[in-house]
């Protein structure tokens, strides 16, 4: 099977992109470097030239207010933070303006800005390179906010936010990049004209139902096929691949069958993705048989120091526990063998990871 | 390259009076409390606006502004309707009503982008700048920004930008001293040179006397000329003066924050009344009564007009298409 890694799949989504719409253009620091942007950009200024592909100061509030201006002038730019927190500087220009721009212009403008920013994991990282802040950009109307979880949808992502004629927001998850991928899904992926779903359900199956996003899908992933292969348990698991809006129709068709629900959620609790699914859950009709399960990030920063770090995450092998106790299996060797495989969480997205970022 | 432009002095003073008008009638009416949003009024500023906008092509051209917008507004040529429906707050007003007196976006006039978080609009007016570049159009675009805008650092990031890819973006900065009731020697270290900062990131930059009208025109005619024949940024900095509060409709000088009789002295030197006495027509105050009155009329019958929104209208427009 020939393979390609996760950044491999967000740059052809790029020059899928850059190549459909010629209004498109991609900026940020490092777009042109040698390391471009994780293997994303790499060679496409000398593909598609200086005007649609380009390097920007260190300078994030212009940057993200200079997008929104060519947006105004009729391109549609893509800007790209090799670390979410630096949006931060530009957060103004990002959630007052782009946001707002076509409700308090009424429709007159619009403000076809992408904002596409890179969450950084492990490989100690620490407070101020890890973290994700989707529900953050999640709280404006007027902004699509994205935390694609799987290579099939960060490439439908990448494609459909660099043509959108919405100010997106994508959070990218780097250790996405290094997920390897058959080339044959990529490529059908590429000629298909189906459009990204705010859901994507990737299991099937009757005790519950897994919520996740981002990274987050791939680790629950991880315990569902564990549990499936060593102790015939399956679950259902949906990815929301959009923040806001927030599309729930999925879930809450896989409740009404399971109704059972564990979130699994790369981001602090309070005022948080999971707590926002749950909430919506409650206030609907759906009545669940357990009470949900919330797994999320500790509530302190995430330090620096792996051995510190792994356990601010939420671990995948508690999605396990908790499924092998709603299937009531109790045997040890077995429990054992299901989360032994799914492992703890480590610092590092694959063996092959030697850093230094 | 185009031939050199010229302002006729009888066109800004026309251009420059309409604007005083409208900010009166809207002080005048302020109390009725049908405009229920913040007014920055530009009574004192209005010779700069006036001046750019007569320059201003709004087929090609595009311009940015802040919160204190009205006079760009109206000098680019903005309708006095759609601008009196925002501060009423009613569906006909050039952003539906949703943008209010802060956010006096028009694209027919040109008016890209206002908005009063001081010192977004500047990087806007870059990246608008270089999207025509990028497209190969040769329109200019002007930003103004207030000497309180320049404090802040996405002022000096776009500097920067603008000069790194040259080009045609004028920063306007109407130096009116007071960022809110903010002296500028409370702000800015006394050497402090906005003309030397824009040189040191690459970008020309001139001051002129803003409260001389014939300096004023010239020194626009040359940086649009300019500007129309080569691509490269430039900084025009004018000083000038704010007769009214911050925001309001009221003369503030008992909150005491201006130096006694700095109000007075330039109420006084008023450049209005002196170019009205340069051109020998009708007196300042004979023109001035006579475009309040008709003014007057239109803010009427905007006032009167219903408020035109139906139901949906509060959820319409925050995204392009049926988002699911």
């Amino acid at each position: 099977m020939r393979e390609m890694t996760g950044s491999e799949v967000v740059r052809f989504a790029i020059i899928d992109a850059l190549e459909c719409d010629e209004k498109t253009v991609l900026f940020g620091l490092g777009v042109e470097d040698p390391k471009g942007i994780f293997g994303t950009t790499l060679s496409l200024t000398e593909k598609f030239g200086l005007g649609r592909v380009f390097e920007t100061p260190t300078a994030e509030s212009a940057s993200s207010g200079i997008a929104i201006g060519m947006a105004l002038a009729g391109l549609k730019p893509t800007v790209t933070y090799q670390r979410v927190e630096f949006a931060l500087l530009g957060f103004e220009q990002i959630v007052n303006q782009a946001a707002k721009w076509r409700y308090m212009t009424n429709g007159a403008a619009s403000c076809p800005v992408t904002y596409r920013l890179i969450i950084g994991k492990g490989w100690g990282q620490g407070p101020q390179h890890s973290q994700g802040l989707e529900s953050v950009f999640g709280h404006f109307p007027g902004l699509k906010v994205f935390a694609p979880g799987s290579p099939e949808s960060l490439y439908h992502t990448i494609r459909s936010c660099m043509v959108d004629e919405d100010p997106c927001v994508i959070l990218e998850h780097r250790w996405l990049h290094h997920v390897k991928v058959c080339r044959n899904v990529i490529g059908s992926l590429r000629v298909s004209t189906k459009s990204l779903a705010p859901a994507i359900k990737h299991t099937s199956g009757g005790l519950a139902t897994v919520v996740s996003y981002g990274i987050g899908t791939m680790e629950a992933l991880r315990a569902l096929k564990s549990l499936r292969e060593h102790a015939g348990v399956e679950a259902e698991l949906v990815e929301l691949t959009r923040m806001n809006p927030l599309d729930l129709t999925l879930v809450k068709e896989s409740l009404t069958k399971t109704g059972r629900l564990i979130v699994f959620d790369h981001g602090w609790a309070q005022y948080g993705v999971g707590s926002e699914v749950i909430a919506k859950v409650a206030l609907s009709d759906i009545e669940l048989r357990d009470k949900p399960v919330h797994l999320h990030i500790a509530p302190v920063p995430i330090p620096s120091s792996r051995f510190l770090a792994n356990d601010a995450y939420p671990q995948p092998a508690d999605i396990a526990r908790k499924m092998l106790v709603w299937a009531s299996i109790d045997d040890e060797h077995l429990i054992g063998q299901v989360l032994g495989e799914i492992g703890l969480n480590t610092d590092v997205p694959s063996e092959s990871f030697k850093g230094p970022f | 390259m185009t031939g050199r432009v010229t302002i006729e002095l009888l066109d800004l003073y026309r251009s420059a009076m309409r604007i005083r008008a409208v900010e009166l009638v809207i002080a005048e009416k302020y109390d009725e409390q049908e405009m229920r949003c913040p007014v920055h009024l530009s009574v004192g500023q209005e010779i700069v606006p006036a001046a750019f906008g007569l320059l201003f092509d709004s087929k090609r051209d595009a311009c940015f502004s802040a919160h204190r917008n009205h006079a760009h507004y109206l000098g680019l040529g903005g309708d006095l309707t759609a601008m009196f429906g925002e501060l009423l707050g009613k569906s006909f007003g050039c952003a539906g009503g949703k943008g209010g007196s802060m956010h006096l976006i028009d694209l027919a006039a040109g008016l890209k982008g206002a908005v009063p978080i001081v010192g977004s609009s500047i990087p806007m007016a870059v990246g608008y700048a270089h999207a025509n570049k990028i497209l190969g159009k040769d329109g200019v675009t002007l930003v103004f920004l207030g000497d309180g805008a320049t404090e802040e650092g996405v002022f000096s990031e776009s500097l920067d930008y603008a000069a790194l890819h040259a080009l045609r973006v004028v920063f306007v900065v109407e130096a009116n001293r007071y960022s809110v009731y903010t002296p500028i020697s409370k702000r800015q270290f006394v050497g402090r040179d906005v003309l030397e900062i824009s040189k040191a990131h690459g970008v020309d930059a001139v001051a002129a006397n803003g409260f001389s009208v014939p300096t004023v025109a010239g020194l626009v005619e040359q940086t649009i000329d300019r500007m129309r024949a080569k691509a490269r940024p430039v900084t025009v900095r004018f000083d000038t003066y704010r007769w009214l509060e911050h925001c309001g409709p009221n003369d503030d000088d008992s909150l005491g924050y201006r130096p006694q009789g700095e109000l007075n002295e330039q109420v006084e030197r008023c450049s209005l009344k002196q170019l009205a006495k340069d051109l020998s027509g009708p007196s300042y105050e004979e023109t001035l009564g006579a475009i309040m009155d008709e003014i007057r009329v239109e803010y009427d019958r905007c006032k009167q007009a219903g408020d035109g929104y139906s139901s949906g209208d509060l959820f319409s427009n925050l995204y392009g298409g049926e988002v699911s």
